[in-house]
């Protein structure tokens, strides 16, 4: 089985304060892969370093094999909703299309009837074509999400990529949005943050805990927590 | 009581058209990137430009528009790198250019009429400034059409346009150069401590109309317009400065439609309570 993201003594600061430092793990191709630890521990900047917004310190990250300027096209990305201004005067529609932009300056960029019918297909497969033409602002908390989603999967990434997406969830919310995760894992590998341990150790096939540095990397749930009885 | 001539109206009501188009673009990009105060801030540190443009004798309109650049940039320089904690060296920097501006006004053997730069005269608009108004309006409306797909996605989630490989530098850097030039235009016509009110008003007017972007800068640069025209009208009526007649215009509308919407939405919750009770 190939190796779908491999961070090899990865060094992170901001500033002079280290927020990340020499951790290397790896995720398999077809994984569920959990990325947990406490607050201030480094979860948000390393998905930070692996999508290349912050700037490393040192070691090597590289997805399917490439850096990531050569991989972006293969990593879908799910932020939290906080990220984006949910007042924003745009469609449903508009924000799943926004995930077919080309990168670059999109200068004078037209979408295709191409993309048209990939957003159509996403938004029907995720149960939101309904929504198509609602402004984001008016949508539940977990009808976001799922918007957000489908914009990461529209692309046909390879590496999913979700930062707490069941943070501010009700549970029916978070309980739907971790069936679905688990049903595109069947095609997508996905490494997902949360701070909903006790459901994403449920769902994950592979955990990687850190503080900082990596403190266990494995799929033994026993073995797991027992390192933690002793953190 | 100022004197008006026809050919100031004639001027003052070309400039503004050209700069409600600019002001409508550009007023709804600041409003969703959260730069209402940065331009705020751009249009005091341009003071220190026109100072020194008086006190060393070379034209206070270029001394402007390089000091409304290097704010513009420096400050979006900062808010990029501190983010919330920009805040304190952004009023230093503003007051500081302010102060320097009004000291080099005060040092120089010209007799300045401060109100003009404070409160804007439109009817005083040179044909370089028209000219100049023109060009930039030809510009935004260009970038705007020409990046329309990328600028809204940076606009909506800066960070997942930069996942994608868009690029958001470039984008940032040529909003600051557009926002540090239309804020120039828009000291203008209605002076440095009046800018804030004309970007920021008639974008969240038309914020609250509709929920679609396109919508939204059409509607903005229509209230532009509105306002900016009912300003120069009401002022060639009465021959007094516009600035303060085109913000006051601006403002109590905003208030206005803000007080209806709460109300109605008041009404809506209330109605939904006794249906439900």
């Amino acid at each position: 089985m190939k190796t779908a993201l491999e961070v090899d003594h990865l060094t992170v600061m901001y500033d002079h304060l280290i927020a990340l430092n020499n951790i290397s793990f790896s995720v398999k191709e077809g994984d569920f892969a959990a990325i947990i630890g406490p607050n201030g521990g480094g979860k948000s900047t390393l998905i930070k370093a692996i999508l290349n917004l912050v700037p490393v310190a040192s070691g090597n990250i590289r997805i399917f094999g490439e850096d990531y300027h050569k991989a972006k096209g293969f990593v879908g990305y799910v932020p939290q909703q906080s990220a984006f201004d949910s007042q924003f005067p745009i469609t449903v529609k508009d924000v799943v299309k926004m995930g077919r932009l080309p990168a670059s300056l999109g200068f004078f960029h037209r979408f295709t009837n191409e993309d048209d019918e990939k957003v159509h297909a996403i938004m029907k497969e995720l149960k939101i074509e309904a929504l198509a033409d609602r402004p984001i602002g008016e949508l539940s908390g977990g009808q976001k999400q799922k918007v957000l989603l489908a914009r990461a999967l529209v692309t046909d990434p390879k590496l999913l990529i979700l930062d707490e997406p069941t943070a501010n969830l009700d549970p029916p919310s978070r309980k739907q949005i971790y069936e679905l995760l688990q049903e595109i894992n069947k095609k997508i590998t996905i490494l997902m943050i949360s701070h909903d341990d006790e459901h994403l150790l449920h769902y994950a096939s592979s955990i990687v805990y850190i503080n900082k540095k990596v403190i266990y990397q494995g799929s033994e749930m026993k073995t797991f927590d027992m390192i933690m009885t002793t953190v | 009581m100022l004197e008006i001539s026809h050919t100031a109206l004639l001027h003052a009501l070309i400039g503004g058209v050209l700069g409600s188009i600019i002001c409508g673009i550009i007023g709804v990009i600041i409003l969703e990137k959260r730069l209402v105060m940065m331009s705020g801030g751009i249009a005091h540190v341009s003071y220190g430009g026109i100072g020194l443009g008086l006190y060393a004798h070379f034209s206070p309109l270029i001394g402007a528009i390089v000091f409304a650049l290097a704010g513009s940039l420096g400050i979006g320089h900062f808010n990029r790198r501190h983010g919330e904690k920009s805040d304190v060296m952004i009023g230093i920097f503003w007051s500081v250019s302010m102060a320097l501006g009004v000291l080099l006004t005060q040092l120089s053997d010209i007799d300045v009429d401060f109100d003009n730069y404070l409160f804007g005269d439109i009817f005083s608009v040179s044909k370089t400034v028209l000219w100049m108004t023109f060009i930039l309006a030809l510009a935004v409306i260009f970038i705007f059409i020409a990046f329309y797909q990328t600028m809204k996605a940076y606009l909506f989630d800066e960070e997942y346009a930069a996942v994608q490989g868009i690029h958001v530098r470039t984008l940032e850097i040529v909003l600051y150069i557009l926002l540090g030039l239309t804020t120039i235009v828009i000291l203008m016509m209605v002076g440095l401590v009046l800018t804030v009110g004309l970007y920021a008003a008639p974008a969240a007017i038309a914020k609250r109309l509709t929920k679609d972007f396109k919508k939204v800068v059409i509607f903005s640069v229509i209230f532009n317009l509105i306002f900016v025209i009912m300003g120069i009208v009401i002022a060639y009526a009465l021959q007094i400065a516009s600035g303060a007649g085109i913000i006051f215009i601006a403002g109590i509308t905003y208030f206005l439609l803000t007080f209806i919407d709460d109300m109605k939405k008041r009404r809506k919750v209330m109605s939904g309570e006794s249906l439900n009770a």
